[in-house]
């Protein structure tokens, strides 16, 4: 995934180096605020490790053997701005050093694998891994996000060569159509399953032998009844996706979906008698929804940006109704704790 | 210099010896022989740094801008006889600087040689229309997609993979002459002429340190794995055992990096950086940085 010289043209890596200017400059600020003055030790020697990981061999089934990036096992126990520098030094010292990835690129090269690589592998992680420190769950959550993590590296290496051709001519000359497919094919089936094995066995190594060196789960200021209001009102205002999608891509309803007021032009388009199933006919006069489709009786014609403020109303609308009645069956049907904690201690901060 | 003993004398790290090729089925010895090749690299390549030559005479805050710069310039160029006299530079640098022919050879083999396999179809018709000179019999078809026009081989594509792979080559070869004419200490002090921060090089020169230190802790990490095994295990052990492998270096480094924290404060540090190296600007870098200005202006011309 070294990027060599001669393969970007200026207009691409000089870009390159500004963005990587700046992220390395906001990089060095966040860690100055985390880790003070341990930083320099800590990092210079997180560099030199991520150096040393790209060489252990791993061995893949058939026989041979791949190696690792390590850029998201390095986000997940040294923090993702932490990574960025790291895995940046490690990058620039095998450019200079040992003629691994061309001078000129890297910029290009750091940017993909010591900002998209930890950082979208890192995302990936702490969103399957939680807050937890169970060995299997840091296993599976290491496994996918080092997956993710090394695919995302590939595909933005595989976009900032394929751009070429559109750019300049005289540099690499193979274009989006050849140069995704090819890397992400590999990455996809083969690289991308040494960086998961690697990043998931270590992250379960080091859970089951020093925990501490784990990210240290911070309890969350909010109550996690506020956190999950939260995450769906968020899923809530993307609900119109499902109105502009179809209308951007002219489809219409749901396959298999259909009422019986469209079902007779569907089953013309395909030459059969345009006659409604008399079952279903009956069927679907049993309950009359009050909200069809999502939307106002009356309004199904409205513009778009209307029948979206509609749709979100009545995702709230859902969630809260959904919300009652499963309070309401808790009143109902729970058993009443016998071993309840005492009053102002949640099981949250309880455990250690 | 007299009073030190012959073995502190810079130069005096032993020949280290050619590693036998390393077994193909064996992946433990195989890491171990590539870490063991990286160490004898990083320790015995400065047997050309510290020849009297062209390069190795001047200060890296002149080189490092200089041959970058000419990197940089490089990647602009178009036309191959241009190329070709920036190559032409290369093999004057190298020969002044006192480079050993086979290892200035030897970077023509892996960037240009990979890039050259890389763009062989590039000089097909399919991505470089042009005049056909050579047509491989009547190909029309490639698996399932139809050709416009039989395959062949253009003047344009040819013209395009020669200009193609003689820029790599070149800048391949330019950044192998900084390599291996500046000890890597001074080279990253070099780069402050580019504009790097002080904590920067300071990061990079603390890394170079410790990095020998953790490659021999890897290396330490498969010899005890090699001396306590009689067969490889099973494909689900192995792997095991690799990132048990890095976990364990993982938990070393965070002790070392712990340990040079507390030296570090133990000796006075406090935030702030100080580096050793004072630049020796005389006529030579002067000379060496108007000698480049022309190469590059001369090599722009002629584009």
């Amino acid at each position: 995934m070294h990027i060599p010289d001669g393969y970007l043209s200026p207009q691409t890596y000089l870009p390159a180096y500004a963005a990587m200017a700046a992220l390395w400059t906001w990089a060095s600020k966040r860690i100055n605020n985390t880790l003070r003055l341990r930083q320099v030790p800590l990092l210079a020697l997180g560099a030199a490790f991520s150096f040393v990981i790209m060489m252990f061999n791993v061995p893949i089934p058939g026989g041979t053997t791949g190696h690792a990036v390590g850029a998201v096992l390095i986000a997940v126990l040294l923090g993702p701005w932490a990574a960025v520098i790291a895995v940046s030094l490690a990058l620039i010292v095998q450019a200079l050093l040992f003629g691994d990835g061309g001078i000129t690129a890297v910029g290009a090269n750091c940017f993909n694998m010591a900002v998209v690589m930890p950082f979208t592998g890192w995302w990936t992680y702490r969103l399957i891994a939680g807050r937890t420190p169970a060995v299997s769950r840091q296993l599976i959550a290491g496994a996918i996000g080092g997956y993710v993590g090394l695919n995302a590296a590939a595909l933005s290496t595989a976009v900032l060569l394929g751009i070429q051709p559109l750019i300049a001519r005289g540099y690499n000359p193979f274009g989006l159509k050849v140069a995704v497919p090819m890397m992400a094919g590999e990455h996809l089936l083969l690289f991308g399953f040494v960086e998961a094995v690697v990043t998931g066995l270590v992250l379960a190594y080091v859970a089951r032998t020093d925990p501490s060196l784990l990210p240290q789960a911070v309890p969350s200021r909010r109550a996690p009844i506020v956190r999950l209001a939260l995450a769906l009102g968020i899923l809530v205002l993307f609900t119109p996706l499902g109105l502009y999608v179809p209308a951007l891509m002219k489809a219409g309803g749901a396959w298999g979906e259909w009422g019986p007021e469209e079902l007779p032009a569907k089953l013309a388009e395909h030459g059969q008698s345009a006659q409604v199933p008399i079952h279903l006919e009956r069927l679907s006069a049993v309950w009359k929804a009050p909200l069809p489709d999502y939307a106002l009786p009356g309004l199904e014609t409205a513009p778009l940006w209307q029948l979206s403020l509609i749709y979100v109303a009545c995702g709230l609308l859902g969630v809260l109704a959904l919300t009652l009645l499963v309070l309401g069956l808790q009143k109902l049907f729970a058993r009443k704790d016998t071993d309840e904690l005492p009053p102002g201690v949640d099981a949250t901060t309880s455990r250690t | 210099m007299n009073s030190l003993p012959g073995w502190m004398q810079p130069r005096a790290a032993p020949d280290i010896p050619d590693l036998p090729a390393a077994p193909r089925r064996n992946i433990t010895r195989r890491t171990l022989n590539s870490l063991a090749r990286l160490l004898a690299a990083m320790l015995g390549d400065d047997a050309i740094a510290s020849r009297d030559g062209l390069l190795q005479r001047i200060e890296p805050r002149a080189k490092v801008p200089g041959l970058i710069g000419l990197v940089v310039v490089v990647t602009l160029l178009h036309s191959p006889a241009a190329l070709g006299l920036a190559y032409l530079l290369c093999v004057v640098l190298a020969v002044a600087s006192r480079v050993p022919t086979r290892r200035f050879a030897g970077a023509w083999l892996a960037a240009p040689f990979f890039s050259a396999l890389i763009i062989l179809p590039a000089m097909l018709n399919v991505f470089t229309p042009g005049i056909p000179l050579w047509a491989p019999g009547h190909i029309t078809h490639v698996g399932p997609w139809q050709l416009h026009e039989p395959l062949a081989v253009t003047g344009a594509g040819l013209r395009f993979a020669a200009t193609f792979v003689l820029r790599v080559a070149v800048c391949v070869s330019l950044a192998l002459l900084l390599a291996v004419t500046t000890r890597p200490t001074r080279l990253f002090h070099g780069l402050r002429a580019l504009g790097a921060p002080k904590i920067f090089v300071m990061l990079l020169l603390m890394m170079e340190r410790y990095l020998a230190v953790i490659v021999r802790a890897a290396e330490e990490i498969h010899a005890a794995k090699l001396s306590r095994s009689i067969a490889p295990g099973s494909l689900r052990q192995e792997q095991a055992w690799v990132a048990a492998g890095i976990g364990a270096l993982f938990r070393r480094t965070q002790k070392l990096g712990n340990a040079v924290h507390l030296a570090m404060i133990s000796r006075g540090y406090t935030g702030e950086v100080y580096l050793l190296d004072e630049p020796c600007w005389t006529w030579r870098e002067w000379a060496f940085l108007t000698a480049m200005i022309l190469a590059v202006a001369g090599l722009l011309l002629i584009r």
